[in-house]
């Protein structure tokens, strides 16, 4: 029995080494593999549309040059052999190439390490850089700067111009692509981030009208809380009101009161603010703390973490939910909807509702552009080499580029009709949708997508992935809150403390934090008085010294 | 000889086993929960903190992962790390730890103090990244094995315990015309078996546990332990969904607790197999291996 045992364990380990030594499976990406193993046969179209190359009448790059990249979870996108759509890319951008992952697990890890070794592949990016990081890369020579002169790539060049990509210049000079998250440079699109998710069909079985007052918004939220025994839901026990996230209390779900976000904020006069900080946002903020005090908002919302709120709102354990009210995130909450109660109509019991105006006080619809991640080029790089890539950025920036990598070629797989893509391909049997890009071409399947715009914000509206009903639902709201000729009041630059040293060695307490112990607050203590305990915090810290600092500094900068 | 039991000792024990059992308890109770947890519909365990057993009792969680080729693939990659990383591991392990335990080695104790200062000291974390790059363990699969073959702590475990055995037993065998070799493979290392399997145990969880090196190295997705696999599902699912993934992932992602937990299961249980095996020898191993020298 030993012998036997000692045998199989020899073989077990020759068997192993043999096994580590040979090359490594072809792995083609779980899900997206098997979906393309039976995708329809969906080569690139027998004419391209017109590259630089094909523009010059010859080939422009000759052999195509391999380039290293961190993306998002980027091996997913390359199979072993290029599929059309990467192909195209070789071609018209005389561009290959070599992915390093960058994910989750290793997102922060991986790039400094690199940096400290001074080992940056060619072009990092599908991580968040920040300016304080890419200052120090810039600083020790690990990165190069963009060229003064983006006239070549007109889409660039409308992004790098904006005003609110200035406040990451340095030394006069642009470092990094951002990735937006829209195809329109200063489309503040981050206004329609937060909504008020609300139970149409609890609100209509218990008679109430649409709240037109922050005091009907509170009535709604103690019904529901009043009458849980009664309402539809898989859970019994209900909230009025869940935020997603305790930022979302502040940072633009309800509007009524005016600008309450967290983050340095530019008045119309020049003045940097937090406004969370400022006195009229306190009315807010004392709003949340009645509805805390009567129990009718979940107090699980202070840990919530990753789906939570949307699990505990699709249980119907909350009439309200706080949360995004972009395609992508109604979808998310629509399917875990399915899970939980998939006998009631998403569609039909769920309505976005507008946060009640308050007289006297100017509403605020807007909050800043910003973006999710952003790349930056290693110094190795050569001119050349750089020049080619900008192409396959400004490229992938466009629209053109955009919706390529997210539904594939137009005219061969998708087209566009009355404002929204109708997919030309065949049905997946797995999905019962359309195959879109990321089934067709590897090359879209994985993070690749990731270095430009982000088109899951670009394209969620019209894409077929999510149900129309969902995609009308946030149609709506989106053109309750863009409206021609609308004056907004907050448009302002956010600017983070970074700008000035002085200001981030204060270390200012967080206006989230701040707003979360006054609102929880259940003892005696008047309003009045735990405002005043709060401004005394942050005066103490030097709020309003750092108020002037970053005015001056962003001054500076913008004007 | 009889025991008089007093009424002192009694409460000692009383307290001692219910402190024993609530620690024991404390132990057990997570992963009893994760594992009834993964049997549960997504819904359950979305609602649920506990149950004693599922309500509706489901293995599609398991079908699921088991349909993955991402994980069957990342588990025949931890099971290749721990094999062949551990039967180096042991090999070498062995033969350093018996030169070390040889009282006539010429430099044994500069040897030895210069291995135990790796211990405290270590060079940092980027100058053993430059090392790693530069000696080709970039996307290589021996990077989540080769640098960790050597364990210093174990060595100077086995090392205490060849040192403890009888060195009449090696004179023997001398005497009888046996060399170095001989010796250690048919004398000692059968004498030490105790401190063998305790040794493995440590290599083999550390292997099947480690997921930094492939952090850092692995590129190719084919080469993943479950280890890293793990670890991303974790992480993933703590987030936000404010995050860079592609919008057809997000669209349609439902965050599953119960497919969470049943990984964790499946990646767990493979190595705890291993503890029963090699129970008997492991407390005797390891305390022996520790005091004496």
């Amino acid at each position: 029995m030993k012998k036997k045992l000692i045998s199989l364990l020899c073989l077990l380990l020759v068997f192993s080494m043999v096994s580590a030594c040979a090359p490594a499976a072809d792995y083609d990406g779980g899900a997206v593999g098997d979906a393309a193993t039976e995708q329809p046969d969906s080569g690139a179209p027998d004419a391209l549309p017109e590259t630089p190359s094909a523009a010059d009448g010859e080939s422009r790059w000759g052999e195509p040059i391999t380039v290293s990249v961190s993306i998002w979870e980027g091996s997913l996108s390359f199979g072993t052999e290029p599929c059309a759509l990467y192909s195209y890319i070789i071609e018209r951008f005389g561009l290959k190439f070599d992915p390093i992952d960058i994910d989750w697990g290793n997102m922060y890890e991986l790039p400094l390490l690199w940096a400290a070794a001074d080992n940056l592949p060619d072009i990092v990016g599908g991580f968040d850089l920040g300016r304080a990081t890419m200052i120090d890369w810039a600083d020790a020579g690990l990165i190069r700067s963009l060229p003064s002169d983006l006239s070549r790539w007109p889409t660039l060049e409308s992004w790098m111009n904006t005003a609110f990509l200035a406040q990451h210049t340095y030394n006069e000079q642009n470092w990094l692509l951002p990735r937006p998250d829209t195809l329109e440079p200063m489309m503040e699109i981050t206004s329609l981030a937060r909504g008020i998710v609300n139970r149409r069909d609890w609100r209509e079985q218990l008679g109430i009208p649409v709240p037109e007052t922050m005091d009907d918004l509170m009535d709604m939220w103690q019904a529901f809380s009043d009458n849980s025994a009664d309402l539809p839901g898989a859970a019994d026990t209900v909230f009025g009101v869940l935020p997603a996230l305790p930022t979302f209390i502040l940072d633009g779900s309800i509007t009524g009161y005016g600008s309450t976000v967290a983050s340095w904020s530019r008045l119309p006069n020049g003045d940097m603010i937090i406004p969370a900080f400022e006195e009229p946002a306190s009315k807010l903020l004392f709003f949340w703390r009645e509805a805390f005090n009567r129990g009718i908002m979940d107090p699980d919302f202070i840990t919530n973490v990753g789906f939570m709120d949307m699990q505990a709102f699709a249980q119907g354990r909350a009439g309200t939910v706080l949360r995004q009210v972009v395609p992508i995130h109604l979808n998310n909450i629509h399917n875990h909807w399915l899970e939980f109660q998939p006998g009631i109509d998403f569609a039909s019991a769920i309505e976005i509702l507008q946060s009640p105006e308050v007289p006297g006080t100017t509403p605020v619809y807007l909050s800043g552009a910003g973006f999710w991640s952003s790349t930056v080029f290693s110094d190795r790089l050569s001119d050349e080499v750089l020049e080619r890539v900008l192409y396959f950025f400004d490229w992938a920036f466009s629209e053109e580029g955009t919706f390529t990598l997210m539904f594939g070629f137009e005219g061969q797989d998708w087209e566009m009709v009355d404002g929204e893509v109708r997919m030309l391909t065949d049905i997946n049997p797995d999905t019962d949708m359309h195959f879109n890009a990321r089934d067709l071409y590897t090359f879209a399947g994985g993070g690749m997508f990731d270095l430009a715009n982000w088109p899951g914000d670009v394209v969620q509206w019209f894409t077929p992935v999510i149900p129309q009903a969902v995609r009308e639902m946030a149609w709506e709201n989106r053109n309750r809150v863009i409206v021609p000729g609308r004056e907004y009041t907050w448009r302002h630059a956010q600017v983070g403390a970074f700008l000035v040293p002085e200001v981030l060695e204060m270390g200012l307490p967080s206006a989230v934090d701040e707003w979360i112990s006054v609102l929880t607050d259940t003892s005696a203590t008047t309003d009045a008085e735990l405002w005043q305990q709060l401004q005394n915090r942050i005066n103490a810290a030097g709020y309003e010294r750092a108020k002037d600092l970053m005015t001056a500094a962003v001054a500076e900068l913008l004007d | 000889m009889r025991h008089e039991r007093t009424i002192g000792g009694t409460i000692a024990n009383i307290c001692i086993y219910t402190f024993l059992s609530l620690f024991a308890l404390s132990i057990i109770f997570p992963f009893y929960n994760m594992v009834i947890l993964s049997l549960s519909t997504f819904a359950d365990a979305a609602t649920t903190r506990f149950v004693p057993l599922p309500a509706n009792l489901t293995f599609e969680n398991y079908e699921r992962i088991f349909a993955d080729p991402q994980i069957l693939t990342s588990f025949w990659i931890s099971f290749q790390n721990v094999v062949f990383g551990t039967s180096m591991a042991l090999v070498i392990t062995v033969f350093t730890a018996y030169a070390l335990s040889r009282r006539n080695l010429p430099g044994r104790k500069f040897m030895f103090y210069f291995m135990v200062i790796t211990m405290f000291f270590s060079a940092g974390l980027v100058p053993w990244y430059l090392v790693m790059v530069n000696l080709g363990f970039v996307n290589n699969f021996w990077v989540m094995t080769v640098p960790g073959i050597l364990s210093t702590f174990n060595v100077i475990l086995v090392r205490n315990y060849f040192m403890s055995l009888p060195e009449s037993i090696e004179e023997s065998a001398r005497i009888d015309g046996a060399g170095e070799f001989i010796i250690m493979w048919r004398i000692i290392v059968p004498l030490s078996m105790p401190i063998m399997a305790t040794v493995a145990l440590f290599y083999a969880v550390g292997f099947w546990n480690s997921w930094f090196n492939a952090m850092i190295f692995i590129q190719d997705r084919s080469m993943i332990p479950i280890a890293l696999v793990l670890r991303r599902l974790v992480i993933e699912n703590s987030m936000t969904i404010n995050d860079p993934m592609g919008l057809a992932v997000a669209a349609q992602l439902v965050h599953s607790r119960a497919l969470e937990l049943a990984t964790v299961t499946v990646a767990t249980i493979p190595i705890l197999l291993v503890y029963p095996f090699l129970q008997r020898y492991f407390t005797k191993g390891i305390i022996l291996g520790a005091v004496k020298a």
